[in-house]
């Protein structure tokens, strides 16, 4: 009896440890990955080629020596794509003086952007952001390499939206993984990180 | 002695008719601000009429009971719809407002950049920068609301000049 109570017992602390190990990992699950955990979970990042707005191969070793800020979405995303590619081509004007970087919109919709989507969404920003898009499986391609998610989400009649990574990842001039601009940081710290890149790599 | 007394209760009908007819007019001459109204109401450009467009505006309410907007209207048959912005661990999801967006009383609530936005879709030409254009607003309680929309640069990130009906 005694003996029962004694096994009942660590039953319970031993679930009592497993509920708080699963809330720990739950939290830090929901937390974004800081800058280096971001950046061993993307080390895979590398030379890819996509389709440009010219409807002919970008080849990624085309930027080499220079920095660039890479940012997944899709044309028809009214709030958070155009919020992003706006407020990374004022940082950019911000940073006068200093080498620019690249910016580089990677649609994760293939189906609806195809090069001609592409470039007319982005020569809407007035200053130059690189469009690429590509097939289904190039993008997929792409979106493992970066660490990327993307889902549809079905809407009404037929349409849908693209549930995506909104994160903002910047290469240095090497093409290696420096930082990341997460939608919710202060500009102040993105313009930091940004400085660091054309400057120190 | 019937007959003063007559008169007398005539013009003190009179008195009161006119005082009431007075405390209506008061009540509905001056440019009767609703509790709830809208304004700062802006947009980005947009390359094709197949794109989304945004708004975004602030909806005020300067009363003492709560409202809800419930529906969005644009005169040319677009869609319009609320939707919400979230992010979770770097992923962005947009997801539509069914059951329309509460306005607490004396509160404004923001509809902005990366959270609760206006989408319209199916517009019969593109958004050009520079442009204005109207949206009709329908509260649960307040009566609807017509708001001009201007539509900023593309790299704008917040109203820069729109005016409000």
């Amino acid at each position: 009896m005694k003996r029962l109570r004694l096994v009942l017992w660590i039953l319970v602390a031993l679930v009592l440890i497993a509920a708080g190990a699963l809330l720990l990992f739950r939290e830090r699950l929901s937390q974004p990955l800081p800058d280096q955990e971001q950046a061993s979970a993307i080390k895979l990042s590398g030379p890819f080629t996509l389709v440009g707005t010219d409807a002919l191969p970008f080849d990624s070793r085309s930027l080499a020596g220079r920095p660039y800020a890479i940012f997944f979405g899709f044309t028809h995303c009214p709030d958070v794509c155009p919020t992003t590619l706006a407020r990374l081509v004022r940082l950019r004007q911000q940073l006068a003086g200093k080498q620019p970087f690249a910016i580089l919109f990677v649609t994760v919709d293939p189906e609806r952007d195809g090069p001609t989507e592409m470039r007319n969404y982005v020569d809407l920003f007035g200053s130059p952001v690189i469009g690429l898009t590509g097939s289904p499986q190039q993008i997929a391609q792409v979106n493992k390499k970066f660490g990327i998610f993307s889902e549809k989400h079905p809407g009404e009649n037929g349409a849908y939206t693209v549930d995506h990574t909104a994160t903002v990842l910047l290469f240095d001039r090497h093409g290696d993984f420096q930082s990341t601009i997460a939608p919710d940081e202060a500009d102040s710290a993105a313009l930091d990180k940004l400085k660091r890149l054309t400057t120190n790599s | 002695m019937a007959r003063p007394g007559f008169f007398f209760y005539r013009r003190r009908m009179k008195c009161r008719a006119s005082l009431l007819l007075l405390i209506l007019a008061a009540s509905c001459s001056p440019p009767s601000e609703p509790d709830v109204g809208a304004d700062k109401a802006w947009s980005r450009p947009t390359a094709a009429r197949e794109q989304a467009a945004v708004v975004y505006l602030n909806i005020v309410n300067r009363g003492a009971a709560s409202d809800r907007l419930l529906s969005v209207h644009t005169g040319d048959g677009a869609r319009a719809s609320l939707h919400e912005s979230s992010m979770e661990g770097g992923v962005m999801r947009m997801r539509s407002l069914d059951g329309g967006l509460d306005v607490a009383p004396h509160s404004t609530v923001e509809l902005k950049p990366n959270g609760t936005h206006i989408m319209l879709e199916g517009l019969r030409a593109p958004l050009r920068a520079g442009t204005s254009f109207l949206i009709t607003l329908r509260f649960e309680k307040s009566p609807e609301q017509q708001v001009q929309v201007q539509v900023g640069e593309a790299n704008a990130s917040s109203h820069a000049h729109g005016t409000k009906l």
